[in-house]
This record gives C-alpha cells, structure tokens and sequence, in this order.
C-alpha cells in the first residue's frame, strides 16, 4: 500500500471511528432523557403547578413533533424525488391563491390552538390569591436561604418569623408563595417536579406559587449562571404533612440547645470566635470575662465580611439532611437512601429524626470545616477579596486546626 | 535621484526616528522603552516603504521612455484644485488655538487634521495613479468612500442626535412630547409624501432634506447656548441618627435632601417590596404577592427592601423606618445610635414617595428596639419590622 491511500485510509478510520463516538453520545444523550427515577425530572410533576405546566407542554410537544415530522418528510421528498437528473426545466408558474390562503390559515390554526391554553397556562401559573404560605427565598451565591414570616401557614401558625438554608420545608397540599429575591448577582430557582423557574434578582421580588402533591424531597438547583460555584448550588424542597411541618416549625421557632459534651462545649467557645463573625446561632449567648455566658446574644455580622451579606444561619443545622449549598449530604449514603426512597407515609418521620449519630456523615463535615474552599470553588482568598471589594464570596479557609476542627463538628452534631 | 514618494518615506522614517529618540529621553523607564521600541518599529516601516518607493521610481515609467512624455502620470495636466489643504491649514489652527483655549478645540484639531491629512494623501496619490482621470477618481473612490461614507453618516446622525436633544431640554417639560410627537408626525408625514411622489426631482428631495437639517442643528444650537431649562431636584430619602426622621414638620431641612442615586431609585421603583399606607392614622403594609396586609413585616437579612410610601392623610407626611438600637464604641466610649432613615415630607391626600433600606442585622440584634415602619406626629402609625 502506497504513502498516499496509508493515509486516506488513516483518515477513513478516524472519520469511523469519530462518528462511532459521536453516535454513542447522542445515543446517551438520548436514553439519559428516558430514566424513570431523575431526581430532577420535569415530566415527573408533583405539584399543581408543574402539573400544568406537564399538561401545557405535552400537547404542544406533540403538535410541535407531528409538524417537525411532516416538515422534514416533505423536505425529504422533494429533494429525492425532484433532485436533478437532467431532465427538461418543468413549466414555472407563479401563485397559487388556493395553497397560499391554506399554508396561510393552518399554521395560523396552529398556532391559536397552541397559543390559548400557553397564554391561559401562564395566567394560571401566575396566580397568587388564594396563598396559603408565604416564604421568602433569597438567593445567593452559592445557597439558598428561606424565610418563613409570622403567619398561618397551611394551617400551622408560626408565631416569629423563621429562617433555614439549603431546604425549602413546605406543608403537602397548600398554596405556597415564594417570594425570591438575591442579595449578590442574579441566580434562577427551580425545583422541576413543582414548577418552572423563577430568576433571583436583586433588589426586585419574583413571586412563584408551589405545592407538593405528597411528602418526599424533591431535588432543584440553580439555572442562571451565578459564578465560580454555580454548578454547586442546589436546593432541595421538602414535603411534610401538616402535622408534621407544625412539628418542624416547633423545633425551627426553639433556640439552641446547650452543648452537652466536654468536645461540643469546646466547640462552641470555637464557634464563637471563629465560626459567629458570619454564621448566626440563634440563643448562642457572649462570654462575660469570667467565662460564664452573658445575657447578650452574639450577632453575626456577615455584613462586613461577604458579599452577600449574609450566611446560613446555624441553629437547627442537624434538621437538614444537606449543606454547602444543599450540595454536600449531612447523611450516611445508606440513611440517605432510605430518606430519598421512603414512601410519602414514611418519610415525615425519618425526616424529622434530622441527623443522628449513627447516620451522620462527619467526613464530608470535617472536610468542609477544614478547607470549604477545597470542597466547593469559591472567591475566598485573600486576593480574590481584594478584587471583590474587600468580602469574600463564599467560605474562606480559616486554617483551623485537628482539636478546632474536631469540637466544631461535636458541636454542630447537636445543632437540632 | 530620489523620487516624490521615496522622499515623503524618507522623511517619515526620519521624523520617527527623532520622535523615538525624543520619547525615550524624555520619558524613561519601561513606558519610554516601550514608546521607543513601537516608534522605531513605525521607522523600520516607513524605511522599507522608502526603499521600494526608491527602488521602483514609484512605479513611474523611466524618464527615458517615450511614453514619459506622453503617457505617464507626470506627463498628465494637474487635476483640479483641492479642499484638503484647506482643511488641513484650519485644523492646524485650530491645534494652535485649542492648545491654549479648550481641549475640545484642540482634540477636534487633531482629528481634521489626521483625516484632512489622509484625504490629501490619498487624493494626492490617486490623481497619479494612471494616466486616466477617470480611472483615476474612481480609484479615490474605491479608497476612501468605505471609510468616507460610515464617518460622515455617524457624524451627521451625531449632530441630528445632538441637536435634537439640546431642543427637548430646552423645551418646557410639557410641552417636550408635544414636540416629539410634532417630529415624528413631520418624518412619518414627509416620508410618506416622497414615497407617493416617485416623479419628485432629486435635487428637491434634498433641498428639503438639506433645509430641515439646516433648521435642527441651527435650531439645536441656539438651544444649546441659551442652556437647558432649570431641572428641578428630587428630593427623596433622608439618613441620620433620628433627628430629622423624628419630626413631623420640615424645620430640619431635611427635605432639603437629593437623592445622589437618582438613577438607581428609577429602577428601584419599580421593583417596589412593600407598599406602606398611612389612611385615617393607620398604617398598613402589603407586601408584593402576599394576599391582604401584613403586621408585622418580614424582610430578609442584608436585602434591600424597596418601599413606597402613599399619604392618604390630609397632612404632609414621612415615613421613617427605625433601624434599630447599637451600641459604637468611639474612642474607647461605647456609645448608642439610633440610625433611621426617611423620605422627606410626602404631600397629603394621594402623596408617594420611594424608600429603600437594608438591614443587615437579625431583629435579636436589636431586643430594646425593634425596627418599625413609622409616621412621625401620627400616634399609633407603627408597623414592626422582623428579621429572622
């Protein structure tokens, strides 16, 4: 075999062996689209709102589809059987008033059988008067905090206003309005299983309604590019019956327990000099000189430290099942299973259990508390402070040590 | 010997080597390193442009050739007269002038002069180009109307632009879409009439082009002397340590305050959170998609909460929000601030006014006193405000 055709056939191969890859991607691709348990699945709603938006979606597909269809057939017709093979120019006429008023009102048909029920979908979508719950979500990067203020929620009464990160907890079965906003750069929420997205901007206010048809966990994440974590930034909304959301509020609304271990005493006084300039832990008191507690509680100022402003708050930590930005598990993989595949009965109950000893997951906390940068890109050092107005965007590495690191974690193990 | 164009590339080369040596004399360091490095790099160029210029005779025919005296460039009569050295002459006046009045003058200068300059150059060259005048202005063309055209379009939609807005600002703010409606119906209205008169000479289409232009910008500078009508200053918010929010009159002057951020409020307010009540001494809250009133408020952490405040009382109003209670340690003395801030006395009946705020601390931080929404002389007009 010549130089010459050793090439070409070099070329062939590549050129097969290319188009094989590629075949197998899209097959990926397209088979990716067909798992019946994707945590983030659209076309699985379980709330009303998604359910309209399923129910908008799946006609026009289909609608969508058959025209696509018919579209590249005809295309395909055409262009086999009228291709050039040297026959005569056929006769050229001009207009066809019949056709062009036909191609003319089906397409219009169409599109008005497409157009009424998105535009009455979207007016429904928006609806917000018959609100049973309010929360407010504030996006920022790269976490997600959630307000609930004082109000009947769902027929829970919450009597002060309550805050938690990382986890939206909702009533089942109630009309609930997020209010979400961002205090940095613009992000988007988005639980697919309960509604659309709904972009975070600052300074302005979003409404988006949501219901969760059962209890369970339904997984979300950020989709407006938000910086260096973004990918990173997920949330999770949590179903609970009504008796078993007035069971969380209760232990939301309760200040923090006292540490009841010599490591987690220790910790705390860590907290309080590392962890409490940004993080707040509500009923976490200051130290009179004699090392008793004060009556004055320690406020976090993350004010002066992130861009921001602002930091999960710390209190009931251990009544999440995430953290990081509902990115990193507080559970066991195995405790973890079992919450994300109990049944809707079920599931109330082992949620509230929050973390317990045996089903937390210290390594990935140890980790994070030892180097959150490592763990989860962020701006945090000190160079890139300087380049963002003297905050941070995100956690920076405090450089704790072995002792520091293992009494934060004690510490925070009994944050329920 | 050397040639017209060898000695015009010769002369450059010479002038940036003198500009390279100036340069980096006199600046020094890496910024004189670098200047001398780019002007001597331009030398290096115009060197190489002499040489073939050199080289080539500037690509005339040989003096020896027949067709010298007949046929070449050189053998052609001169072309008409030139604007270029007009414009050159006024630009460099206009440098001179500039130098030593206002920059504007002397930037405007440097810019006739560098586009007077390739003008002449190019005109200059293209005139010899061929022994065929026609070839020979069709070859300028080629040159220069890519560059000519978009110039002078951006600069004639400039002084349109220009001219148009010294004419709404000096206009009376009512009477401003009377006039903008007035234009656009005259641009509709003429449009329309040239487009129904395709028979319509060319040159009165552009007489009547050329009168309305004339008739803005003349008009624009009139205007534009004579200066913008007096824009009245807003005045909005007002931050302090409680005084002035704490009153319900205006003896304070603090409604002498501007707002520094005004464009800002514009997109402020319409993204507006919460929209305050005062009606028959009561104040109410709603906030954005929450059905019915809220008592107390619930704003997030270290967000900016943007308010409107409407006063349906018969009185001049303001709102004042209580940011609480801290403590500041000055000079080793702890001392207690009450910051607040406030709109400015909002007019009665159907007055509104914008606010925003932030507070960056939880409500725990401040148990003595709790932030509130407020109207200073209306007892009982109070809203808490919560942070979780």
């Amino acid at each position: 075999m010549s130089g010459v055709d050793q090439s070409m056939s070099t070329v062939r191969s590549v050129k097969q062996r290319s188009a094989i890859g590629l075949a197998f991607v899209a097959a990926a691709a397209v088979l990716g689209g067909c798992a019946r348990n994707a945590p983030q699945d659209t076309f699985q709603p379980a709330g009303e709102n998604a359910r309209k938006i399923q129910n908008l979606q799946l006609p026009v597909f289909i609608i969508a589809g058959i025209v696509g269809v018919i579209v590249f057939a005809a295309i395909i017709v055409v262009v086999i059987r009228f291709r050039d093979r040297g026959q005569e120019m056929p006769k050229q006429t001009h207009g066809r008033p019949a056709l062009e008023i036909a191609l003319t009102i089906i397409p219009a048909l169409i599109l008005l059988g497409v157009g009424i029920p998105t535009v009455s979908t979207v007016f429904s979508l928006a609806k917000t008067s018959d609100t049973q719950c309010v929360v407010n979500v504030t996006g920022q990067q790269w976490w997600w905090e959630y307000e609930y203020p004082v109000q009947n929620c769902g027929g829970v009464e919450i009597s002060d206003p309550l805050v938690t990160s990382g986890e939206l907890v909702l009533p089942t079965k109630a009309h609930v309005l997020l209010r979400i906003t961002s205090n940095d750069v613009i992000h988007s929420y988005w639980i697919p299983k309960l509604n659309g997205k709904r972009d975070a901007v600052p300074g302005r206010i979003h409404p988006l309604r949501m219901e969760a048809d059962h209890a369970g966990i339904f997984e979300g994440q950020c989709t407006e590019f938000c910086g260096l974590s973004h990918a990173r930034m997920r949330m999770d909304a949590v179903g609970l019956t009504p008796a078993d959301f007035g069971t969380w509020v209760a232990e939301q609304l309760a200040p923090a327990t006292k540490p009841t271990d010599e490591s987690a005493s220790r910790g705390e006084d860590t907290f309080r000099a590392q962890c409490s300039r940004c993080h707040q832990v509500n009923g976490l008191m200051n130290e009179n000189a004699d090392g008793t507690n004060s009556d004055k509680p320690v406020i976090a100022f993350p004010d002066l430290y992130v861009v921001a402003g602002n930091a999960p708050n710390l209190t009931h930590l251990m009544t999440r099942t995430t953290f990081g930005g509902a990115t990193f598990d507080l559970l066991t993989p195995a405790c973890r299973k079992a919450l994300h595949e109990a049944s809707p009965e079920a599931f109330g109950a082992l949620y509230l259990k929050g973390v317990t000893p045996d089903c937390f997951n210290e390594a990935e906390l140890r980790d994070w508390v030892r180097n959150a940068p490592a763990k989860k890109p962020m701006y945090s050092t000190e160079a890139d402070k300087d380049r963002s107005g003297g905050k941070y965007r995100g956690m920076p590495n405090l450089n704790l040590t072995d002792d520091q690191i293992d009494q934060i974690v004690a510490y925070l193990l009994q944050r329920k | 010997m050397f040639t017209t164009g060898s000695k015009l590339f010769l002369g450059a080369t010479v002038l940036s080597i003198v500009a390279a040596v100036v340069f980096g004399l006199s600046k020094g360091g890496s910024v004189g390193w670098l200047g001398e490095m780019g002007l001597l790099s331009v030398a290096l160029a115009f060197g190489l442009l002499f040489c073939v210029n050199y080289y080539t005779h500037d690509g005339n025919v040989s003096g020896m050739s027949d067709n010298a005296t007949t046929q070449s460039p050189a053998a052609q009569l001169p072309v008409g007269r030139s604007m270029w050295p007009l414009l050159v002459a006024v630009s460099v006046g206009a440098i001179a002038v500039g130098a030593v009045s206002k920059p504007i003058v002397f930037k405007a200068g440097v810019v006739l002069l560098l586009a007077g300059g390739v003008e002449w150059m190019v005109q200059g060259w293209s005139e010899r180009a061929s022994a065929d005048p026609a070839y020979n202005a069709e070859l300028r063309k080629r040159m220069l109307h890519p560059l000519e055209f978009p110039v002078l379009a951006a600069a004639g939609l400039a002084a349109v632009i220009y001219s148009f807005s010294r004419i709404m600002l000096w206009i009376d703010k009512s009477g401003g879409p009377v006039v903008f409606i007035i234009a656009g119906a005259l641009v509709l209205v003429g449009g329309f009439l040239f487009a129904s008169k395709p028979s319509l000479k060319k040159g009165v289409v552009t007489g009547i082009c050329a009168i309305a232009a004339l008739g803005l910008v003349s008009t624009g500078a009139v205007m534009a002397v004579d200066g913008q009508r007096p824009i009245e200053a807003h005045p909005t918010t007002k931050t302090d340590n409680g005084a002035a929010c704490s009153l319900a009159d205006e003896a304070t002057g603090a409604d002498k305050e501007i707002d520094e951020k005004g464009s800002q409020a514009v997109a402020s307010k319409a993204a507006i959170g919460i929209t305050v009540t005062l009606e028959n001494g009561t104040l109410t809250a709603h906030e954005l998609g929450v059905p019915g009133n809220q008592n107390p408020v619930t704003v997030s952490r270290s967000n900016v909460v943007n308010v409107i405040f409407k006063n349906h009382d018969p009185e001049k109003r303001r709102l004042t929000v209580n940011m609480g209670e801290f403590t500041q340690d000055v000079n080793g003395t702890p001392v207690k601030t009450r910051p607040k801030v406030c709109t400015t006395l909002v007019r009665g009946h159907d007055g509104s006014q914008f606010l925003s705020f932030v507070l960056p601390k939880p409500s725990i931080a401040t148990p003595d006193l709790p932030y509130s929404f407020e109207v200073p002389g209306v007892p009982g007009a109070k809203i808490e405000i919560k942070v979780p």
